[in-house]
């Protein structure tokens, strides 16, 4: 048996033995994250031709997939990311409806607009869409990997589904360099380019989230 | 530093955990130790109370103790320590459930001391059986032991959210989330539990009012 004080000791010396920074570091390691996440980005999006690679399409279809895109990995980032009053940040069925939900309502717009523009919709259909699929994981890995770590042992409530989460909202927004770079429009080019990364992402999470941000017993020094 | 036992109603002591926390995540060291004073009493009753052993309940508490530490960047502003608190000590029991390839933590053949066994469900106890009922220690015990019998029948969740209710005393928002779910849940969970374990023991109550009669 311990005897409180001895209890008290013990807890004292292994808090002193591991180094743990405060609250202010949270938000430098963040903006490290944001802004690698946002070079590395670029730096894709320049090496493969930048806006050249797109060019030809009319502005009005840029700026609308742009926007809807830039709506939709808004909300999934709020949603998984967002840092409420409670350590809870967010039920498991919120969590859950943005990494299953994000990637179904970006493929029935992409099925809407071609719908609606079979013309635009068919320019460049035979692209199966191995660039973007690759393009959305590279550039999505940086800040799902980054924000991963910086939460890491921190989620004591549902970090599977966090994960995915995060996932998810890391693609959305990887997603959006590849939307400013690809012309194509076609459904299937988006189920396969744009929309099965954000799903892959979204297992890649889950596991991070159970391995890197759940907390879990660890051997006592 | 004076903290109030469990059971007290002065909750006097959260405001203090609460700041402490704040102070701590903010890089003021010296605050740990006032935040240890708040909440180790409540967090070591609710780990006990859950492993039935005092040994893994202290390693668990300072398991707990040093995840908060480790993830105190990570503590909200001006957010409530104990359900955190909680939460970090409710993963952890599951956690090294898991780790003991899923065997159940509330075994029989626990090490806990038979004395302390049931320290909750005596208040429990206390709280079904007043004055006028059973007053003896031996027929006190029998009851405490029946309950938590009762108690170990509800279903999981319905346990867990009484038990974070009645046992250890947090408000329905806090229970709500330590177990990641709403206050409604809770409310719902909490009162079907109950309802269960009144009708379980009506027997228990009908033998009471026999005797105060």
């Amino acid at each position: 048996m311990n005897s409180p004080i001895d209890l008290k000791l013990r807890v004292m010396a292994a808090v002193q033995r591991t180094p743990s920074p405060p609250r202010s570091r949270l938000r430098r390691e963040t903006q490290i994250v944001a802004l690698v996440t946002f070079a590395v980005a670029a730096g894709l999006f320049f090496a493969f031709d930048g806006m050249k690679h797109g060019a030809g399409r009319p502005a009005w279809f840029l700026a609308a997939s742009l926007g809807v895109w830039a709506a939709v990995a808004a909300s999934a980032s709020l949603g998984a990311w967002r840092r409420g009053t409670s350590f809870a940040k967010g039920s498991v069925a919120s969590l859950v409806a943005i990494a299953v939900g994000t990637p179904l309502l970006l493929q029935a717009i992409s099925i809407a607009f071609a719908w609606s523009h079979p013309a635009l919709a068919a320019l460049h259909a035979e692209r199966i869409g191995f660039r973007c699929f690759a393009l959305t994981l590279a550039a999505a890995t940086c800040p799902l990997v980054g924000l991963s770590i910086v939460r890491r042992s921190s989620n004591p409530m549902h970090p599977i589904a966090s994960g995915a989460a995060f996932g998810v909202a890391s693609g959305a927004c990887a997603g959006l360099m590849v939307i400013l770079w690809c012309p194509v429009a076609a459904p299937m080019h988006m189920a396969v380019g744009h929309v099965l990364p954000i799903a892959f992402l979204a297992v890649i999470g889950s596991v991070l989230g159970h391995h890197v941000m759940a907390i879990r017993t660890a051997r006592l020094r | 530093m004076w903290v109030p036992p469990p059971g007290c109603p002065d909750e006097s002591w959260k405001l203090v955990a609460n700041e402490a926390m704040d102070r701590y995540a903010g890089g003021d060291d010296a605050a740990f130790s006032e935040l240890y004073d708040a909440l180790s009493p409540r967090l070591l009753a609710f780990l006990v109370r859950r492993t039935r052993d005092s040994e893994l309940a202290a390693d668990l508490l300072q398991q707990t103790f040093l995840q908060m530490h480790c993830a105190r960047r990570h503590f909200t502003r001006k957010a409530e320590v104990l359900p955190w608190a909680f939460a970090i000590a409710r993963r952890l029991i599951i956690d090294r459930v898991r780790k003991a390839q899923h065997e159940p933590t509330r075994s029989s053949g626990s090490s806990f001391p038979p004395g302390a066994l049931d320290d909750d469900a005596s208040l429990l106890a206390e709280t079904a059986c007043p004055e006028g009922g059973p007053d003896s220690a031996i027929e006190r015990a029998q009851v405490a032991r029946r309950i938590d019998r009762e108690l170990a029948r509800l279903p999981h969740a319905h346990r867990e959210a009484f038990e974070l209710v009645k046992r250890d005393e947090l408000s329905m928002a806090e229970a709500a989330q330590v177990l990641g779910t709403t206050v409604a849940a809770v409310k719902l969970r909490a009162h079907r539990g109950y309802e269960a374990l009144r009708v379980a023991l009506a027997d228990l109550a009908d033998e009471w009012q026999v005797e105060r009669e």
